[in-house]
């Protein structure tokens, strides 16, 4: 895939930062050219060559306001334009990627959701760093066609061989680039490797300590490490090489020089002061830069490409080109909230169908295989069966977390094509097996951005069952949680997943298994508060007893199909596999 | 700054001593380079005298070819060094992190409590990694740069003394300010990196949570908390590269400002025949060639004041003492043992009694099933049986001997442990189950697997036992991840069990599995069984009942179910599983 168009509408993007960088890069490096011509006049003026002129302490003291100009204004107005430019490309592609990611599907992709952190920040900064080259490249490049043409006007061929090496150089980066990315990966997984065995030991340290396995898995870490070395070795090397060719080209350069020059010199037809200019233009190696830069940028755009195949794999389901989007950063002035979608009389749920819905997991090859079932208004629709036999697949299929292979959802009578979409609030909620909390205040992970008063966030929490727990936190709702904050057990993270479903009050409230991490009489509860509201309509996966009993509907699902469904009285009567699950003593092979 | 140089000698004592033929080796390539790098530019000074006074060119181009010689061995000797370098500094850390890691593997779980996995996992690799460059040239470097300076000062004093001193003044004043600098911007780029591990933070919770935020509805929300961090990150930024490139602007304005004073300086000298022109030039690439050894002393004292921090929590890890300590007594009597708690009282904060005055004895080979609500104190009495902590009062015996009195690796040896959360490594399906053990026989392990009915499950992995499990045990399911947790203890095969029973989290299935597996577990063991479910209490010798820290009730099963007047036997009418939750 070829990163150009895409690099282009991100300069575009920054274009007005990028022309400032470009344009102090332009300054500070032709300053090379009044100051070679300087040292020129110094030498001579000095060796009596040029007795005519300005005097040398006239030109010394040029010299020096030229270099405190440079350094003190130049340098640091382009670095700074360079690393905003750099921040704003960086900032707008992490927000196409996160906005994209929170609009559509999840595809899973199989990325952990450190693997997409880890894109977010490197594959990020190597997409858009040959961007940030342009500025460099543009200043050297200009400069350096002044200074050729200065130095040609000496000596062409002194000029044209001494720049010689530079060349070199560039074909040696080049040459080199490929392997030094493929040592650079094999570092970084090397090191990823480490870090993510000591970070398990380390959450494992009871466990080890029980197996008096200290010692053992110390061993396996410095297995790894050692791995890491010899990997990070091996970049050394690289890096060494090329540090070493590079200084060594300056060398050669100036020796060649010097060769070139004597003659010369030794007639005067080159003079001290030529000397001087050759070495601070050629020495002062903007050309061996040059070189350097172009070869970086070549290996820039490598990276770049190979980075935006794997932006592009976090969101296969929107064309690449939304990675280089417009629209503001809103890096001034106020930043728009947008108002919470309020529930109107079009999101009104009279029923949800599902017909002959049919997803296999691609690796296991499980699922569900033809599922029905309808989900009439203000009923209380409980799925069941055994573990693996398809009932969160269901729940997610429905959701639009995994794509049907075949059948139809449809709500209100009328064909859904956008689960994902349709199924979220206002219409309906979801409380996830493992929800997710952010670390933000209690308050903040219920509400999100909710606009809901007190009263009403204290009845969500009611409802929830978690009014005695937010009790017995010290700051209440507003207790920092999530990864950051106070730990809270299992139970309590889907109970607030349940507290922020139920402050949305959707039409439509789905529970994925809530029995792994909460109590029997916790669950009651739970049910028991629910049918207070009026008019509720709920579906949900459950085995728990509490649930069947009050359930207009059960589905048993058994290896991905529906084994029996109707009302508990009836199904206890008819189906062997609900007596089982009723009874709750399943024999069998173990879910695989 | 002295403080942590202090302590870093010290850890550099260490784990350097074991490579010191490799740190000689390190310093005299240093000193090579030194003297090389002083030499090159009298090359040019000789040559460019010659040139101007018409020498025959041979002489000249011998002169470039001593330049060159000089300067490529320059560079030889960099790539080695740095290689050199390199790899002393990975083998000193690595060391560094093995014991570190080890050490910490060993502190008791009082320490492990007060501590996130992640927090340690930044001073173990993090720290340690900061400290790289100090393991390996710091040292070197800085003695390399001082050697080269105080060269230069020499060799231009040589020339002559006015310039061996402008030479020394500026770099005297150039160290002075730039440490200065440094005070002054480091803080900035706290905040900077701060900002950006906000953004990094907010990200990866973001995109492990994108499921949660769609279907609560909260994008806009999001996007709008987005735009707040970017902003903060964008603009910490900004600040931090515009203040400390302006003030290394300064300070490298005044730095550059050394070649227009030697200019002047010989240009003066040169125009009263004091020198030669090819001096002037010598003095000239020496005033460059000054900026190496500043910039490296100053860059290693940076490192050095950023590294401090890091060095002193390294080495107070290193100073923690484990509260439990190894016990010096004789190993335990064969077969199985006896359990005992004689008069325990433990709080993990002082004040919060959590287990209070616990008395009782199990006979070697019988089982024990502790009920009583969650925070009643059944964990607590486990932990100690394993000595993650000691009692406050009271005794905790194992064969009759004091806990306290015996070695911790035989008390470990003998007691095994299976609990609810079974922590799975990324790492083979062997060793996982052995916990790193290569000297238990696959045949075993294959056996063992198969008595627990994972012989499907097995036989289903691609590459059998060298099969790679994933992070967090990855694609198991709860019921095969709590199976291969009773795997590892048959392997173990321990005298005394301890089993933190799973309570609802498995389906009816899997469950019937573990029953078989906890049936095969009590047999010929002594057992100690935090019970969740009536099927594992009915297979128990004795049962005791705690509340608030005390022995509720303690007795033969048999003979409390037959007492209706027994908390047991109300248990037992009411079902066990809603009085225990």
């Amino acid at each position: 895939m070829s990163t150009t168009p895409y690099l282009l509408r991100l300069a575009w993007r920054g274009a007005p930062v990028l022309a400032l960088a470009g344009l102090f890069a332009l300054i500070d490096w032709g300053f090379v050219v009044p100051y070679g011509l300087l040292m020129r006049a110094i030498f001579d003026s000095i060796t009596g060559e040029t007795p005519a002129g300005l005097n040398v302490w006239t030109l010394i003291a040029v010299l020096t306001a030229i270099n405190w100009f440079d350094l003190v204004v130049v340098r640091p107005v382009g670095g700074v334009s360079t690393q905003f430019l750099q921040g704003l490309l960086e900032g707008r592609v992490q927000r196409n990627l996160i906005e994209t990611l929170l609009e559509s599907r999840p595809t899973g992709a199989g990325i952990s959701a450190g693997g997409m952190l880890n894109r977010f920040r490197d594959d990020v900064e190597a997409l858009t760093a040959p961007v940030l080259k342009l500025a460099t490249i543009f200043g050297v490049t200009v400069s350096g066609a002044a200074s050729i043409y200065i130095m040609a006007t000496i000596d062409p061929l002194i000029t044209v061989v001494a720049l010689l090496p530079g060349v070199l150089v560039f074909g040696f980066t080049k040459a080199l680039g490929g392997r030094i990315d493929a040592v650079r990966r094999r570092t970084r997984e090397t090191t990823g490797q480490v870090s993510s065995s000591l970070g398990e030991f380390l959450g494992a340290v009871q466990a080890i300590q029980v197996a008096n396995a200290e010692e053992r898995a110390v061993d396996h870490f410095q297995a790894l490490s050692a791995g890491r070395r010899s990997a990070d070795l091996k970049e050394g090397i690289l890096d060494a090489l090329m540090r070493s060719v590079n200084g060594s080209t300056v060398v050669v350069t100036t020796a060649i020089l010097l060769a070139l020059a004597a003659p010369l010199m030794r007639d005067g037809s080159v003079t001290v002061g030529d000397f001087a200019l050759f070495v601070t233009m050629i020495g002062g190696n903007f050309m061996v830069f040059l070189m350097q830069s172009l070869g970086e940028f070549l290996a820039e755009l490598r990276r770049s490409r190979v980075s935006l195949e794997r932006l592009v794999e976090l969101v296969p389901e929107s064309p690449p080109r939304t990675l280089v989007r417009g629209g503001s950063l809103h890096v001034r002035g106020p930043i728009p909230e947008e108002p919470y979608p309020a529930k109107t009389a079009e999101h009104r749920l009279e029923s949800v169908e599902l017909s002959g819905l049919t997803h296999r997991h691609p690796e296991s090859g499980r699922g569900i295989e033809d599922v029905s079932l309808t989900v009439p208004r203000g009923s209380f629709v409980v799925i069941t069966g055994r573990i693996g036999s398809g009932k969160t697949t269901l729940l997610e299929v429905m959701l639009g977390l995994l794509p049907p292979d075949a059948g139809e959802i449809r709500l209100n009578g009328e064909t859904v094509d956008n689960p994902w979409d349709v199924f979220a609030p206002p219409l309906c909620a979801y409380t996830p097996q493992a929800p997710w909390l952010f670390s933000d205040t209690l308050r903040a992970n219920i509400l999100m951005g909710l606009g809901a008063s007190d009263a009403e966030l204290a009845a969500a929490v009611r409802l929830g069952v978690m009014e005695e727990d937010v009790e017995s936190l010290e700051a209440g709702l507003e207790t920092v949680v999530g990864p950051r904050g106070v730990r809270l057990s299992g139970g309590q993270v889907q109970r607030t997943a349940a507290a922020r479903m139920y402050a949305r009050q959707p039409e439509l409230l789905v529970f994925d298994d809530l029995s792994s991490a909460l109590d029997v009489e916790t669950e009651q509860r739970l049910w028991a508060r629910l049918f207070e509201l009026p008019e509720t309509t709920a579906l949900v996966v459950s085995h728990r007893r509490a649930a069947y009993r009050r359930a207009d509907h059960i589905v048993v699902l058994k290896n991905g199909r529906v084994d029996a469904e109707g009302r508990l009285d009836d199904l206890l009567r008819i189906s062997e596999e609900m007596q089982r699950l009723w009874a709750g003593d399943v024999q069998g092979p173990a879910a695989t | 700054m002295l403080g942590s140089l202090r302590l870093y000698s010290a850890l550099q004592g260490r784990y350097l001593r074991p490579y010191w033929p490799l740190v000689l080796l390190l310093g005299v390539l240093l000193l090579g380079m030194t003297a090389l790098q002083l030499v090159a530019p009298q090359i040019v000074r000789h040559f460019i005298d010659r040139a101007v006074e018409q020498e025959a060119l041979n002489s000249l181009y011998a002169a470039v070819g001593l330049f060159v010689a000089a300067g490529l061995s320059v560079r030889v000797l960099q790539a080695v060094t740095d290689y050199l370098g390199r790899d002393v500094a990975w083998r000193a850390t690595n060391r560094l992190r093995a014991d570190l890691t080890l050490h910490v593997l060993r502190l008791d779980m009082g320490f492990h409590n007060a501590r996130t996995p992640g927090d340690l996992l930044e001073q173990i690799d993090g720290d340690i990694e900061r400290l790289t460059n100090f393991f390996s040239q710091f040292f070197v470097r800085l003695v390399g740069a001082m050697l080269l300076l105080a060269g230069l000062v020499v060799v231009t004093w040589l020339e002559d003394w006015r310039f061996g001193l402008s030479v020394g003044i500026f770099a005297g004043f150039f160290l002075l300010s730039r440490m200065r600098l440094l005070a002054f911007i480091v803080p900035l780029w706290q905040v900077e990196s701060q900002a950006r591990a906000e953004l990094y933070g907010f990200l990866g919770e973001r995109l492990a949570g994108v499921r949660d935020i769609r279907k609560s509805g909260a994008v806009a929300y999001t996007m709008a908390r987005f735009y707040e961090v970017l902003r903060v990150r964008l603009f910490s930024w900004l600040k931090a590269a515009a203040v400390s490139r302006l003030a290394w602007g300064f300070v490298s304005a005044f730095n550059s400002t050394r070649f227009s004073v030697g200019l002047a300086v010989g240009a003066y000298l040169f125009m009263r025949g004091e020198i030669t022109i090819g001096t002037v030039y010598l003095i000239y690439q020496y005033l460059e060639l000054l900026w190496v050894p500043i910039n490296s002393i100053s860059r290693e004292f940076e490192d050095l004041q950023m590294a401090g921090a890091s060095i002193r929590r390294v080495k107070e890890l290193l100073d923690t003492e484990p509260k439990v300590r190894d016990g010096r007594g004789a190993d335990l009597p064969e077969g199985p043992l006896d359990v005992e708690f004689s008069g325990v009282s433990f709080a993990y904060r002082p004040g919060v009694t959590v287990l209070d005055d616990v008395s009782f004895r199990l006979e070697p080979g019988r089982s024990l099933g502790l009920l009583g609500r969650t925070g009643s104190g059944k964990t607590t009495m486990s932990r100690l049986l394993f000595r993650f902590y000691d009692p406050d009062r009271g005794e905790v015996r194992l064969g009759g001997a004091d806990l306290r009195r015996m070695p911790l690796k035989a008390l470990r040896g003998r007691v095994g442990l299976v609990t609810q959360e079974v922590q799975l490594f990324q790492a083979s399906v062997r060793d996982n189950l052995t916990f790193f053990d290569r000297t238990v026989p696959d045949s075993r392990i294959e056996s063992t697997l198969d008595e627990l009915g994972l012989g499907p499950w097995y036989a289903a992995l691609p590459d059998g036992l060298d099969t790679e499990l994933a992070a967090g045990g990855g694609q198991l399911s709860a019921g095969e991840a709590q199976l291969l947790a009773f795997a590892r203890v048959f392997l173990k095969d321990p005298d005394c069990v301890v089993l933190d029973e799973a309570s609802s989290r498995l389906d009816p299935a899997t469950e019937r599995l573990i029953e078989r597996a906890v049936t095969r577990l009590l047999s010929g063991r002594t057992a100690v069984i935090i019970a969740h479910r009536l099927s594992t209490v009915q297979q128990l010798d004795r049962i005791m009942i705690v509340q608030d820290g005390r022995v509720q009730e303690h007795g033969p099963r048999e003979a409390l179910a037959a007492d209706p007047s027994s908390r047991f036997a109300g248990l037992l009418r009411t079902g066990l599983e809603e009085a225990l939750s």
